[in-house]
């Protein structure tokens, strides 16, 4: 997967997640359904970060 | 001229202080425009500049005739959702009225307006050169629009010039009431009359089922940032098959050194029009709109709800269509109002109040009336909402029932 593929994964993950504090503001009580959404973009996100940091090369601090 | 770089530091990291993550918003204008998740996506992906235009076909360079995003399949879907013939995206609602003005009228012409028409449609008529007769509107509490009126304006201003209007523009639902009027019998009325109607439904088309061909509009208009759950500025012109000579009538100037003409744009809308995100948005929301149009009743149900609730609060009332069929609600809040007097923060109290519940969209210093809106707010926020006005009032000794 390239970098671009990656980084553009994670903030199309992200606008998801943005759609679920929209619908649960401002407690954001998230029903058991949101969760297992949130889950699997987090997910995806560890994977695709991990794919960058390969991609790119770098190491982390 | 080089701008010193400690005065560009707030154009940086550009934040909204109301974030619609944290926040339930009840700003009456802004709830039909909240993007969908697509067009949050279309934003990142079609932000830069001309980026829509990779794919405009050299031989037809229009706005309208790029497949690659689907422009041209959006124009027609769009028409047919609207149950109209034909559709341009522009910049605004007003700017698609100003179009029809433009191209229907004459300079002295008449438009027939109703009178809780937008001031945009009084200004667009300005800017064509028209004159507005206003249709009356009935008193207090409902404030309906007398649509049977409409023949008798007809008549008035063919008494007085001779001809008939340039057209007649009904707002379907009002910004002030949201009352939502029966476009069915202004559309016969001027069917009967050979008058072109003018639908403007800025706050509906976008929220709730229109269909243009049934009420048999000649002219429908919209906004895309209103109700469409697009981002500013889009505004929507759907039109009839047979004004698309009138008011898409193509350009026919030459130059007179060059020749050079250009025969393909189109004349009024001066060619291209929104022809970046803000257009990528309204597309990427457009399945979203078309299914949630089929949830209008349950937004309705949440409006009533929500009136009900806070007429719990004694002295406070709904003006406009009773019940509600509309979720843009303006009430009367005497109560509100008589608390404002003696706070220290005069009528900011509520607006404060509100906040501090992490609920906007009340103008602040409002308190005799306000207007908000429900649409597309989940029952948990409405209830929440609703409970934080209840609160209020009996924090302030206001009696609830």
């Amino acid at each position: 997967m390239s970098l671009s593929e990656s980084v553009d994964g994670i903030m199309s993950e992200m606008v998801a997640l943005k759609q679920i504090l929209r619908r649960t503001a401002p407690a954001h009580r998230l029903t058991d359904a949101d969760k297992e959404r949130v889950g699997k973009a987090l997910a995806r996100c560890e994977v695709l970060l991990k794919s960058i940091k390969e991609e790119a090369g770098v190491q982390l601090p | 001229m080089r701008i010193p770089q400690e005065r560009l530091e707030k154009y940086r990291n550009l934040k909204r202080e109301f974030s619609e993550e944290d926040h339930v918003n009840l700003q009456p204008i802004q709830r039909g425009g909240v993007l969908s998740e697509e067009a949050m996506r279309a934003i990142i992906e079609f932000g830069d500049g001309y980026s829509t235009c990779d794919w405009c076909p050299p031989k037809s360079a229009r706005l309208d005739m790029i497949e690659k995003p689907p422009i041209k399949d959006f124009y027609n879907d769009l028409a047919e959702f609207l149950g109209m013939d034909l559709a341009r995206v522009v910049t605004r609602c007003r700017e698609a009225k100003f179009i029809a003005f433009r191209m229907l009228g004459a300079p002295g012409d008449y438009v027939v307006v109703d009178g809780l028409a937008h001031y945009s449609s009084y200004i667009a008529a300005e800017l064509a050169g028209l004159k507005v007769k206003e249709v009356p509107v009935g008193g207090p509490p409902e404030y309906k629009v007398d649509l049977d009126a409409y023949a008798a304006k007809i008549e008035e201003v063919k008494g007085e010039t001779g001809r008939l209007p340039a057209a007649v523009l009904l707002t379907h639902v009002d910004y002030q009431y949201g009352n939502v009027n029966d476009a069915e019998v202004v559309g016969k009325i001027a069917r009967d009359y050979g008058v072109p109607f003018i639908l403007n439904c800025a706050y509906s088309a976008g929220v709730m089922p229109v269909d243009g061909k049934n009420v048999q509009a000649d002219v429908i208009t919209g906004s895309g940032h209103k109700s469409w759950a697009a981002s500013a500025p889009t505004g929507i012109l759907a039109l009839r098959k047979s004004l698309e000579e009138k008011l898409l009538r193509r350009a026919s100037i030459q130059g007179d050194l060059t020749s050079r003409s250009f025969v393909s744009k189109e004349l009024a809308l001066l060619g291209c029009t929104v022809m970046g995100a803000p257009l990528l948005t309204l597309i990427a929301s457009f399945p979203a709109v078309v299914e949630r149009i089929e949830k209008w009743d349950e937004e309705v149900q949440k409006a009533r709800f929500f009136v009900g609730e806070l007429e719990r609060i004694q002295g406070v009332k709904q003006v406009g269509d009773r019940p509600k069929r509309h979720t843009l609600i303006h009430f009367e809040t005497e109560p509100f109002f008589r608390v404002s007097q003696s706070h220290k923060r005069k009528g900011y109290f509520l607006y404060d109040e509100l906040r501090a519940r992490k609920i906007v969209g009340i103008q602040p210093g409002l308190t005799k009336h306000f207007k908000l809106n429900t649409y597309g707010l989940t029952w948990e926020q409405v209830r929440y909402a609703a409970q934080a006005f209840l609160e209020i009032a009996e924090k302030y000794g206001l009696e609830v029932r």
